[in-house]
């Protein structure tokens, strides 16, 4: 499958860290490939959440998953992030095949590779914004030293530089989405996975929101946003339209 | 770990798959600092509830502590009341047929015997009479003003022996007994039943309607039951029984310095037959230390059951409280494993959760028992005596109850899957 907005990635500034190695990439490798996935919970009666589901995604590309309510977005952004294993089929994340890992495996490529922004936030209440934004380090077993740093440097880079020690309950909803997108990419992962990220948000939050996501794209990020409302999928550079557990 | 991170990735971005593959990178450890760090923080967050639960198990441990060392404090001073009145008490029994040159109611001298002794302070012959006695006001015909009580013939120093106190008139004393003077000493129970003051010589008594007269009243000590209730006349009553009381061999009563009286037990046989000490039966009072063990370890065994029934409630707490808090942070625990917590750390940070309260409520439950025994010993008055193990183990028992109430809690959170705690509107 190739990715029909490859047009928009090819004007965007590229991560200067992938500089040296790959350069200006035209048509970078994707980071996502499914084929054939398909996710069935088991009854009585069995539940076909996912049906032969194969798509591909690319560094530096915004993807939005749309569909109505039950259609299987929500199950296919859990395999997407290794939050759930599915029945059939092939998931390579960073050419690394998924498929048969161990959970302890996914759960160490899960931490490396992807950032989670979530329509609820969830955020931790008795945790500071600097803390919440810090515990992806926490568990992926970065030195203390330098977790408050890249927490310090992902909430300014999310406009909330002046919020680090307070706790998210005295912030605002899109303040807290700040941090939560602050949080997913605090580790700078590879692909960054928002389900209805902007649900909960009013327009101007929203759209403060989107550019911030927008902007990760342009760090040659992949961005898979999950979302019910029209202005968010017209920003994405791919639409996967998803009914009834297939992808189109 | 970032930096290769990074590496990784630029790699990965190159040679795009088939190299990459296989190669799983290493699981994320939470390392216990940080795991104990995130315990901390949570239950600093929700400092009340933390609070309140720790409360239960320092209730539960204080209560623990505080029976454990007042029933040891108490069980001292019980034990420090039986060794004043009992552990400095021998006794030597006579023979009931004479042998061997010992005669079952020696005369007198005997006592001179053993007070030479070393550690002996008072010592003093005692018979007792072997037929019921019929005691009255009346010379003759009357009723038995003391159907229960007992005859004794002692010497004068026999009565301090055995802590008889003096509360009206005067002792008998050697010249009584020595010119046979029929004289009798009774006890307060005896001097009520029998309506008589103790008035110097002026109360008139008869035992089996031979007159004696009273010198003075007596208290005995507190469950000593050959004292209580009797009438005790000279030992020359013994020797030459005017009452036809039938007296029963002698024993020899010897009050002991604290700590003598095991040495004395074995020594006042030779003192008083040395050809034949076998034929004397010494009886000296248990070792104090055992009977204070005895004490302590039947009350203790009681206050024990009690002490780990509250610590059960306590712990029940720190149980109920932290599965509550399980279901709460559902999306906390699901987002943690979504971030690369294992499903070990999940748990281990619950359980150190639990383990933390455990440990602060045994802490502040050491404490306050420790107070507890400190402040009901001021005010009785007892040693305080507390085992200094348990300030240890006090912290340490609510440390592994703590953990082992957060051990299921810790489970159900290790159990819950991110997918399902994380969706949309979750």
């Amino acid at each position: 499958m190739t990715d029909p907005a490859g047009g928009p990635a090819a004007g965007r500034a590229v991560d200067p860290a992938a500089g040296p190695a790959g350069g200006p990439a035209l048509d970078p490798a994707p980071v996502i490939e499914m084929a054939g996935i398909a996710k069935t919970y088991p009854g009585p009666p069995p539940v076909h959440a996912l049906t032969d589901v194969t798509l591909d995604i690319r560094p530096g590309r915004l993807a939005a998953i749309v569909g109505p309510s039950g259609s299987g977005k929500s199950t296919l952004l859990s395999v997407l992030g290794l939050l759930d294993v599915p029945t059939r089929g092939r998931y390579l994340l960073q050419g690394r095949d998924t498929t048969d890992l161990s959970e302890r495996a996914r759960t160490a490529l899960r931490a490396s590779t992807l950032g989670f922004v979530f329509q609820a936030f969830h955020l931790v209440p008795h945790l500071t914004c600097v803390q919440n934004v810090a515990l992806p380090l926490v568990h992926l077993g970065v030195p203390r030293a330098r977790r408050r740093p890249q927490a310090v440097a992902a909430l300014e880079s999310v406009g909330l530089g002046h919020r680090l020690d307070v706790r998210p309950t005295t912030l605002s909803g899109g303040e807290r989405q700040r941090v939560a997108v602050a949080r997913a990419i605090v580790h700078r992962p590879a692909v960054v996975l928002c389900d209805e990220p902007t649900g909960n948000l009013d327009t101007a939050n929203s759209a403060r929101v989107m550019d911030l996501l927008t902007g990760l794209v342009a760090q040659d990020r992949a961005v898979v946003v999950v979302t019910h409302e029209p202005e968010v999928a017209a920003r994405a550079d791919r639409v996967f339209k998803v009914v009834d557990g297939r992808v189109s | 770990m970032f930096r290769s991170r990074r590496t990784r990735e630029r790699s990965a971005d190159v040679e795009a798959g088939p190299d990459a593959e296989g190669t799983a990178p290493a699981a994320p450890r939470t390392s216990a600092a940080d795991l104990l760090v995130q315990a901390f923080l949570a239950l600093f967050g929700r400092r009340f509830r933390t609070l309140l639960t720790m409360v239960g198990i320092s209730v539960g441990l204080a209560a623990a502590l505080a029976t454990l060392g007042i029933t040891a404090s108490a069980a001292g001073a019980v034990s420090d009341q039986f060794d004043a009145l009992k552990a400095t008490r021998v006794t030597v029994k006579y023979p009931s047929e004479p042998v061997a040159g010992v005669r079952p109611r020696p005369d007198g001298g005997d006592a001179q015997r053993v007070r030479g002794l070393n550690g002996v302070r008072t010592a003093g012959l005692v018979s007792k009479a072997g037929e019921q006695p019929v005691v009255s006001r009346l010379a003759s015909g009357g009723s038995n003003d003391l159907p229960e009580g007992t005859v004794l013939a002692a010497q004068p120093d026999a009565l301090p022996a055995m802590s008889a106190e003096l509360t009206q008139g005067r002792w008998f004393d050697t010249g009584h007994d020595a010119r046979r003077e029929r004289v009798a000493l009774i006890d307060t129970a005896a001097a009520s039943r029998l309506t008589v003051d103790g008035g110097a010589g002026n109360s008139v008594i008869h035992v089996n309607g031979v007159a004696f007269s009273v010198l003075g009243v007596f208290r005995a000590p507190t469950g000593d039951t050959d004292l209580t209730g009797s009438v005790v006349v000279p030992y020359w009553a013994a020797l030459q029984d005017p009452a036809g009381l039938g007296f029963a061999p002698a024993e020899m009563i010897i009050r002991t310095d604290l700590g003598a009286a095991d040495q004395i037990g074995a020594e006042a046989p030779f003192a008083l037959a040395p050809g034949a000490p076998d034929k004397l039966v010494a009886l000296v009072p248990p070792d104090p230390r055992s009977l204070r063990q005895g004490v302590e370890s039947q009350t203790r065994a009681l206050f024990l059951g009690l002490a780990a029934v509250s610590l059960g409630v306590g712990a029940l707490g720190v149980s109920n409280t932290a599965y509550v808090s399980v279901l709460e942070r559902r999306s906390e625990i699901g987002l943690r494993r979504a971030l690369g917590a294992s499903r070990r750390a999940v748990a281990g940070q619950f359980c150190i959760e639990s383990g933390l309260v455990g440990l602060a409520g045994g802490v502040v439950g050491t404490v306050l028992g420790i107070q507890i025994t400190a402040v009901t010993c001021l005010a009785k008055n007892w040693l305080v005596v507390l085992d200094p193990v348990l300030t240890t183990a006090g912290p340490l028992v609510g440390l592994v109850v703590g953990l082992a109430a957060g051990l299921y809690p810790a489970l159900a959170a290790a159990r819950i899957l991110p997918a399902e705690t994380l969706r949309a509107g979750v």
